[in-house]
């Protein structure tokens, strides 16, 4: 018993710690809230794609500030929501496949990051920091940052809630109740992009991408509404960020990538609770 | 094919509100007019021109990229006609909110986490605008929409749960809680078992005696025949329009499918032999 109480209270005197399960544990209920639309709508490239496209965004704004880390969420911001618009605008028009103009696009830009990072001394270290991210280096002012998006994030799914969940669900339907689709379309985009800014910090331009999908996906297989995915999704998710931090705390691992393994192991147990669910439901 | 591209839309909505067109009294419930759809600059459908008045009902029937999906889908108002025009009573589509457009079934993802209520309830969407949630009297036209077509036992089931009959007469049910005066349904007969096709074609007498007007793609001809006074055969063009016996006439019926169709003897029927089926397909009909 004493053991236990330890094992969850000796991370909490660390400052630093009590900000990384705070940060981690938003950007896991608010992953798997957008991760909803992208695992329901077949996203998860475009989430992947956007990820990787912020590098180069984040790159000037790393070589323009001379290294300060300060002000790069808002370069981040700024460009996810460019690029965000902007694959959905090649995705449209092309005479490409969707997926293959967002690989191209995606590849190109993040290659370009790299590029923009590899001219200054050192980069090995900073390029690590932004690939895998470092939740427990947040800021009070990051935590600030990450809880007021989040909060804008979550109040627009709330008030656009009905008619995201048509246009996920029938795109024709929305069409004929004359919803206004390409708005709606652009703004889930939007949200998305935004959600990508955020958990950056967490979990990096290679994991973003699990903290979007897998939560969602574990909640998907458990349950049979909308609402109740979502709201199954955010609490794996905020799960999965608490417990990778204790994880990584104990053993000494990359947090990110404990906070996506731990993502990873609720939804593989979660596969046979699913048979589980299935053989007691009707049909 | 292209999804979710509606009436001409700008990036910006210029409301997020219900659409208001007027009903023009006098005015034919839908009108089509020389209307032709493009996919991708090759035409999909060619002057196209019907009429149909309030509480009729119209089959349309042709081979499998015929353009019957793609007529619908632009009564609608889900496609831009790349000239014509659609008007219901009197006006574009894109103003109504009373057009239902039921999908073909496999158009759908059936494994998306809806109860068959929640489904039949975005068909009040439209209506409430935004910020509004779904009220007590949107509800309850929801469940008495689900009554009406005999699914109300089945309403929190997962839709993918839901039989293929089911799943279409749940389809049915979202389009009078939408209070749909037009109903356009793609291929609703297709994949279902006799019982099934029987339940649909009762519902349909259901929604015309509501003063509904019905638009179908179908390709069983003897359905047509059978059930429906008014038919359209469609091979990107418009081959006849009218009452069955006018309109499935050999030589219409040959313009209309091509080397598909055979005429027998004797004025004794034609068979349509449709290269683009399955032996399933044909067997699960003859079945």
């Amino acid at each position: 018993m004493q053991r236990l109480v330890e094992f969850f209270a000796v991370p909490l005197s660390f400052p630093f710690m009590v900000r990384g399960l705070v940060a981690a544990a938003l950007v896991g209920g608010l992953g798997a809230v957008m991760g909803t639309y992208v695992v329901l709508r077949g996203m998860a490239f475009f989430g992947d794609a956007l990820a990787h496209a912020i590098l180069p965004g984040v790159a000037v704004g790393y070589l323009a500030t001379g290294g300060g880390r300060k002000s790069l969420f808002w370069w981040a911001l700024g460009t996810a929501v460019l690029a965000s618009l902007g694959i959905g605008a090649v995705a449209r028009r092309g005479r490409l496949r969707e997926d293959t103009a967002i690989g191209i696009v995606f590849a190109g830009m993040f290659a370009l990051g790299i590029a923009l990072i590899s001219t200054v001394r050192g980069y090995a270290v900073d390029l690590a920091h932004f690939l895998f991210g470092n939740v427990l280096a947040v800021s009070p002012h990051d935590l600030v940052l990450i809880a007021a998006f989040g909060g804008a994030v979550l109040l627009v799914v709330v008030l656009f809630y009905k008619e995201f969940l048509v246009i996920s669900f029938d795109p024709d339907l929305a069409a004929t109740l004359r919803l206004p689709t390409s708005f709606l379309r652009h703004l889930l985009l939007v949200l998305i992009a935004v959600t990508v800014v955020v958990s950056l910090q967490a979990v990096g331009v290679a994991l973003t991408l699990a903290m979007l999908v897998t939560p969602a996906a574990t909640a998907y297989l458990l349950v049979k509404r909308f609402s109740h995915m979502m709201f199954l999704g955010a609490a794996l998710g905020a799960l999965a960020g608490v417990g990778g931090i204790y994880l990584s705390f104990w053993t000494g691992i990359a947090s990110g990538a404990a906070i996506v393994l731990v993502a990873t192991g609720l939804f593989l147990a979660a596969l046979p609770l699913r048979a589980c669910l299935r053989s007691h439901s009707p049909n | 094919m292209r999804r979710g591209r509606s009436c001409r839309q700008g990036w910006w909505p210029g409301r997020l509100g219900r659409p208001a067109a007027v009903h023009l009294p006098g005015a034919p419930a839908l009108e089509v007019e020389r209307l032709t759809v493009r996919y991708d600059g090759r035409p999909a459908l060619e002057d196209v021109s019907f009429k149909l008045s309030g509480g009729e009902r119209l089959a349309i029937v042709g081979p499998n990229g015929a353009g019957k999906s793609t007529l619908l889908r632009a009564i609608a108002g889900v496609l831009p006609p790349a000239s014509g025009e659609v008007r219901i009573r009197g006006e574009d589509p894109c103003g109504h909110i009373c057009i239902a457009y039921l999908p073909q079934r496999t158009e759908i993802d059936w494994r998306f986490p809806v109860t068959a209520f929640d489904v039949v309830l975005m068909g009040r969407v439209g209506r409430l605008g935004l910020l509004r949630r779904p009220g007590a009297h949107d509800r309850a036209l929801a469940r008495e929409a689900l009554e009406a077509v005999g699914l109300s036992h089945l309403a929190g089931r997962q839709i993918g749960e839901l039989s293929g009959g089911q799943q279409q007469r749940m389809f049915i049910a979202r389009a009078l809680a939408q209070e749909a005066e037009l109903v356009l349904l793609d291929e609703p007969l297709a994949g279902l078992d006799a019982p099934s096709q029987e339940a649909i074609l009762g519902l349909l007498d259901l929604l015309q005696k509501r003063g509904v007007t019905l638009l179908l793609s179908l390709h069983d001809l003897d359905v047509a025949a059978k059930h429906f006074p008014l038919v359209l055969l469609l091979n990107r063009r418009v081959a006849a329009f009218g009452p069955p016996q006018e309109a499935f006439t050999p030589g219409k019926l040959v313009q209309a499918f091509g080397g598909r169709l055979k005429a027998l003897p004797e004025g004794r029927g034609v068979v349509v032999t449709d290269p683009c089926r399955t032996q399933e397909e044909r067997d699960a009909e003859a079945g």
